[in-house]
Formats: structure tokens, C-alpha cells, sequence
């Protein structure tokens, strides 16, 4: 029981962190716009927003995770 | 300079960069490796779990399962925000100075800025094997001021930025030497934007 509440929590709370971290990062990304690079790299062309997408599919599976075996775990 | 076209916090209305660039991807190659190896270990406990259902009937299991998901959510936002701090970890070089922007989401706000006139001299550093074969190094330089030294490290193509910094300087001397305040005369048409183009201009040829 307190372990699925506890799932519950931590996938909520982690959520949250999530959108925080992206409105705060859409925020900047907005403000400030870079000038073509000298490093024309392939590398370089990665952007954060690639990880960005990668981070948010993350965080959502182990929300849906949590939630999920928390209910499990509640209804035993 | 319109707000939304800054490159950085506290760029200045007429400041032109002529070159930036980030750390080398190395740095965080061993993050990208633990992101990838979290998404592989998410795939392979969306197995465990819904294999051994039977398994959720343990107390053991669920006390395990809570550490193992604050665990796995630490590691993923801890992850997410060192690779952001990568990529707001840059040096830019503009016509008055060079800038140094270490940022995170939330908990790194840092700035450091030399202008021109303080920069005596310029050295790179590449050694070893690894620097060389992947093209990173060191740019160290030697302010005016009681020879302190600022170190960069871990720079991409170091001595393509090593010869940006060099242009940069040399164009700023020589506005500097005619006798005008290069940042008066900026605002009289000096060393401005058409000063800084041709500095642009002229990187393609290096």
C-alpha cells in the first residue's frame, strides 16, 4: 500500500521536475539564438533539443510505469 | 540589437560574435552513454515486471521497486541536466571580448569576460594521443594584468579558434591604434558591424 503511494508520488513529483526543466529550457532557447557555428562538425549539429525529446519519452514511460504498478501494488 | 536576437545574457546593443564554440563532444560522450544505457534498462525492467506479476505480491519487491525508481529518476534528470549544462557551457568571441557562459537549467549561472585590451597573449595546447586524433585541446590566455592566466579547456579545433581569437585582437589593435576609442567610435560608424563582417568574411578563408 504505502509502496504504490510512494510510486504515485515519485513519478508525479519527477513529472513535474520534467515540465519545469522544459519550460525553462524552451524559455532560453527562445531568448537567445546563436550564430551559425564555426564547427561544422557533424557532432555539432546534435542539439539539446534532441535530448530534450529522449528526456521527456523517458520521464513519461516511468510515469506510466509507476502509476501503473502503483495501482498494482494498491489493489493486491 | 533586438532582445530576441541575443546570443547570450548581457550581450551588448552593438556586440557582434564573431565566433563561439562549446566543449568537445567527449565531455559528454560518457552522459549520451548513460542515457542510452537508461533507455535499455527501462526496456528490460518493463520486462521483469510484467513477466513476474507474481512478484508484486513481495513487500520486499515493492520497497525494491521504489529505491529502484527514485534511483532510475535521479539518474535520468541528473543525466538530462549535465547535458544541458554542455550545451550552455560556451565561449564566444566578439568584437569587444571574449565570453565565457557556464549554465545550467537551474543551479549554474556563471559569467567571465576579457575584453580585447586585457588579452597579452594567446597559447594552445594539445597534447596526447586522444587530443590529437580527436582535434581538442587547451587555449590559454595571458591577461595584461598581473600575468594571471585563464585556462579553456577541452576546446574543439583549438587552433581554429586559437586563430579567430588572434584576428579578433589584431583587427581590435589596429582600430586602437589610431588613436580613437574603439567603443566611441563604434557608435560613429568605427568598429562596428561592417568592421565585424569583413572579420566574418574573412574566417571563411581560414
Amino acid at each position: 500500500m504505502f509502496a504504490g503511494i510512494a510510486l504515485f508520488l515519485i513519478s508525479s513529483l519527477s513529472l513535474l521536475l520534467c515540465i519545469m526543466s522544459l519550460v525553462r529550457l524552451n524559455e532560453r532557447l527562445k531568448r537567445y539564438a546563436l550564430p551559425q557555428s564555426t564547427n561544422t562538425l557533424m557532432w555539432e549539429k546534435v542539439s539539446i533539443k534532441h535530448f530534450a525529446w529522449l528526456y521527456t519519452g523517458l520521464i513519461l514511460y516511468w510515469f506510466v510505469a509507476g502509476i501503473v504498478v502503483g495501482i498494482i501494488i494498491i489493489l493486491k | 540589437m533586438d532582445k530576441e536576437l541575443k546570443s547570450f545574457k548581457g550581450q551588448l546593443q552593438d556586440e557582434v560574435i564573431v565566433c563561439w564554440f562549446r566543449r568537445h563532444w567527449l565531455m559528454i560522450f560518457p552522459r549520451v552513454a548513460l542515457f542510452i544505457s537508461l533507455i535499455g534498462l527501462s526496456l528490460a525492467l518493463f520486462g521483469l515486471f510484467f513477466i513476474h506479476p507474481e512478484r508484486f505480491q513481495s513487500t520486499q519487491f515493492s520497497v525494491t521497486l521504489v529505491i529502484i525508481m527514485i534511483a532510475v529518476h535521479y539518474l535520468i534528470h541528473r543525466t538530462f541536466f549535465s547535458l544541458s549544462q554542455f550545451f550552455f557551457k560556451r565561449t564566444f568571441i566578439s568584437n569587444y571580448r571574449v565570453v565565457m557562459e557556464d549554465r545550467s537549467l537551474f543551479f549554474i549561472n556563471e559569467q567571465v569576460s576579457i575584453d580585447l585590451d586585457k588579452i597579452q597573449d594567446i597559447h594552445v595546447q594539445q597534447n596526447g594521443l586522444l587530443e590529437s586524433f580527436l582535434h581538442f585541446g587547451r587555449l590559454v590566455i595571458v591577461l595584461s594584468a598581473a600575468n594571471e592566466e585563464i585556462h579553456i579547456e577541452n576546446v574543439p579545433r583549438p587552433h581554429h579558434q586559437f586563430k579567430m581569437l588572434h584576428q579578433v585582437k589584431k583587427s581590435f589593435w589596429q582600430f586602437y591604434h589610431r588613436g580613437a576609442n574603439p567603443i566611441s567610435e563604434h557608435k560613429n560608424g568605427g568598429m562596428d558591424g561592417t568592421r565585424t563582417r569583413d572579420l566574418l568574411r574573412d574566417r571563411q578563408a581560414l
